[in-house]
């Protein structure tokens, strides 16, 4: 077992930069997901590690040793594709012991290591077939199978339940995730999908055009968002953002571009008359009856309901938010009603570029 | 009703195309079983009567034809297995490869096979005549290489493109090496290209006429093309024998075809990724 260590990691393909230096921990035993957009690089920083792809400068290093120029066989990772990459003319159990075989193993253990992972997979029936002979859901296990084999200190794996259907995409992810209590293996994951990074992750690692945005726990990525970026990307639906200002003279509410006033918690004196972003999870958001204080208008102009809750959308502020019922909603298109945001669960950032969080 | 109209529209060409094909081979074969007489008369005769086996005693037992049949053999097999060898490397290279000038080198390499074979008779012999392989096998079989090879690298190029990147990268990180990544991955999932090559390859070499009569001049080192016009003589050719030895040299060419259509598997690829 071992850690993974990133130091100052630069990636250039000529005179792009994919990838801008870029630091980051992985400890021991650790279950890191990388998440982004499609195209921040995170498959170019996976393939970094795995020595795929050469490092243009800093430093990447795998249990203390410095790897940027140890070749992949010598780093002692697996690595499950995207595409499974099986190997189409053997049999799941040439698939699985060619990384043995080519390591000169024994037979002998060869034979029990494929068995072993074979029966943890339980893919026992299936170790002659080949890979055009199985399912969407199979191949991934085998491409699974293939890395444990080897029991190496890292695992990688490049948005591995992608092309999978919704159903056993939420079957193999805590599949992944048991396989990985059970051998404790350190492991770096990419996903773009932010909700395969909440519920499998020790640590998330937020990306975004070459950049690290934000690396924590889930729910401190979820709770405290580093800056605007993090906070749209992490959570479904998105976090609802609101343009406006605070005035000096009444430190105690904040208007939106609108005109809507919304209060703000005691001790918002930070904000000093500034133009900021208010920010406000969706299931912070509350419908309240007439006459509750704080409260503001809304128009509602989309219900959608996924039965056990409902996704309100709605017009306020000078833009759309959107806010989640855990109960069956009976509003209709067009209503107007009344929002109230809890005070203890507001947000605020920098109206700038960087949209970072403001620390009250 | 609509469905066999369809077939008619499919089949009847298809039908044309096979008879216009088929008739000459047929023909050939036919008339290798004929005694001379019946070679000649009007109207043709379809079928020999009776058959007989003079024109193929004629040609394997009084002709050139078996040395040549050998002949022919040895340069063909020599020079598929010598063009093979590099077309592998070259189209590996060419398809997996990022080096400087890749693209222009591609394309040089067929700018060979677009220069008329008359153009480099000349050159070659003067050529092979320095390094003294005129009327040598490694002589014909170096010059078919020429003729082989750039299309050769273009058809493998191709194959070796359409193996997924990730497969060998999959390979690498199990441990493989680059040459252990071709031979182990690359070269298995290509065999359908590598068969069509050699196809390809043997039967351009085993029909080549021009450079075979340039080069291999004496009787031990002509080949079968040439061997055929042998019976040609100023005044008169043996038909009959020029058939039957036409219809040996045929054989191999089926043979292998027959063999080898069972081996052009379709979908070898399926299974390596999600689809
Ligand atoms: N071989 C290459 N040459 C040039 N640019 C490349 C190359 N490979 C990747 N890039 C660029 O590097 C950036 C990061 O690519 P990368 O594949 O790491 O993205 P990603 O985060 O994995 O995206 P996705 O979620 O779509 O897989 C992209 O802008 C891409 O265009
Ligand atoms: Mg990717």
């Amino acid at each position: 077992m071992a850690q993974v260590e990133l130091n100052k990691v630069v990636k250039k393909y000529g005179a792009y930069e994919a990838l801008h230096e870029v630091d980051m921990r992985v400890e021991n035993g650790e279950f890191v997901v990388l998440v982004g957009p499609s195209g921040c690089g995170k498959s170019t920083l996976l393939r970094m590690i795995a020595g795929l792809e050469a490092i243009s400068s800093g430093a990447i290093s795998i249990g203390g040793r410095v790897v940027n120029d140890i070749r992949p066989k010598e780093r002692d990772i697996a690595m499950v594709f995207q595409s499974y990459a099986l190997y189409p003319h053997m049999t799941v159990r040439k698939n699985m012991s060619f990384a043995l075989k080519l390591a000169s193993v024994p037979q002998p253990e060869i034979d029990a290591a494929v068995e072993r992972a074979a029966s943890i997979l339980g893919l026992g029936e299936l170790l002659d077939r080949r890979p055009k002979q199985l399912s969407g859901g199979q191949r991934q296990r085998v491409a699974m199978g293939r890395a444990i084999v080897r029991n190496p200190q890292v695992f990688l794996f490049d948005e591995p339940l992608s092309n999978l259907d919704a159903k056993l995409r939420v079957q193999m992810r805590a599949e992944i995730r048991e396989l990985h209590q059970r051998l404790g293996a350190t492991t770096v994951y990419v996903t773009h999908d932010q909700i395969e990074a909440m519920t499998m992750a020790d640590k998330i690692v937020v990306m975004r055009q070459g950049y690290i945005e934000q690396i924590g726990h889930p729910l401190e990525l979820y709770d405290r968002p580093a800056n605007l970026f993090v906070a749209g990307f992490i959570g479904s639906p998105a976090m609802n953002f609101i343009e406006g200002e605070t005035s000096a003279a009444s430190p105690q509410s904040f208007v939106a571009k609108d005109g809507t006033s919304i209060t703000l918690p005691a001790g918002s004196a930070a904000l000093d008359g500034r133009r900021v972003i208010l920010a406000i999870r969706p299931e912070d958001l509350a419908v309240v009856g007439d006459g509750t204080p704080d409260a503001f208008a809304g128009k509602v102009v989309g219900v959608e309901t996924t039965g056990p809750e409902s996704v309100i959308l709605l017009e306020t502020c000078g833009t759309r938010v959107s806010l989640v019922l855990r109960e069956r909603a009976s509003l209709g298109v067009g209503q107007t009603v009344l929002l109230r945001a809890d005070p203890a669960k507001l947000h605020f950032f920098e109206s700038d570029d960087h949209g970072r969080r403001i620390i009250m | 009703m609509q469905d066999r109209r369809r077939t008619l529209v499919i089949s009847l060409p298809v039908a044309l195309l096979v008879l216009v094909a088929v008739f000459p081979f047929l023909w050939m074969a036919v008339s290798a079983f004929k005694p001379l007489a019946q070679l000649y008369t009007i109207p043709p005769r379809w079928l020999p009567d009776p058959p007989t086996l003079v024109n193929f005693k004629t040609v394997l037992f009084e002709s050139n034809i078996p040395r040549y049949f050998v002949n022919s053999l040895i340069i063909s097999i020599g020079s598929t297995s010598l063009a093979l060898i590099f077309a592998i490397f070259a189209a590996y290279g060419f398809a997996r490869f990022d080096f400087r000038g890749r693209s222009a080198a591609l394309a040089f390499v067929l700018i060979g096979q677009l220069l008329p074979t008359a153009t480099v008779i000349v050159p070659l012999y003067i050529v092979l005549n320095y390094l003294g392989l005129i009327n040598t096998y490694l002589g014909l079989i170096l010059v078919y290489l020429i003729l082989t090879l750039p299309l050769s690298v273009w058809m493998l190029t191709g194959y070796f493109r359409g193996i997924p990147k990730e497969l060998e990268d999959a390979a690498i990180i199990d441990g493989a090496s680059h040459l252990g990544v071709l031979f182990r991955i690359s070269l298995p999932l290509v065999s359908p290209g590598i068969i069509a090559v050699a196809l390809y390859s043997f039967v351009a070499t085993w029909n080549e006429f021009v450079f075979a009569l340039s080069f291999a001049t004496e009787k031990e080192m002509k080949t079968l093309p040439i061997g055929l016009a042998e019976f040609s003589t100023e005044f008169d050719t043996d038909w009959g024998a020029v058939m039957a030895a036409s219809f040996v040299m045929t054989l191999p060419i089926a043979l292998i075809f027959l063999v080898m259509q069972r081996m052009f598997v379709s979908g070898l690829m399926s299974g390596a990724t999600k689809g």
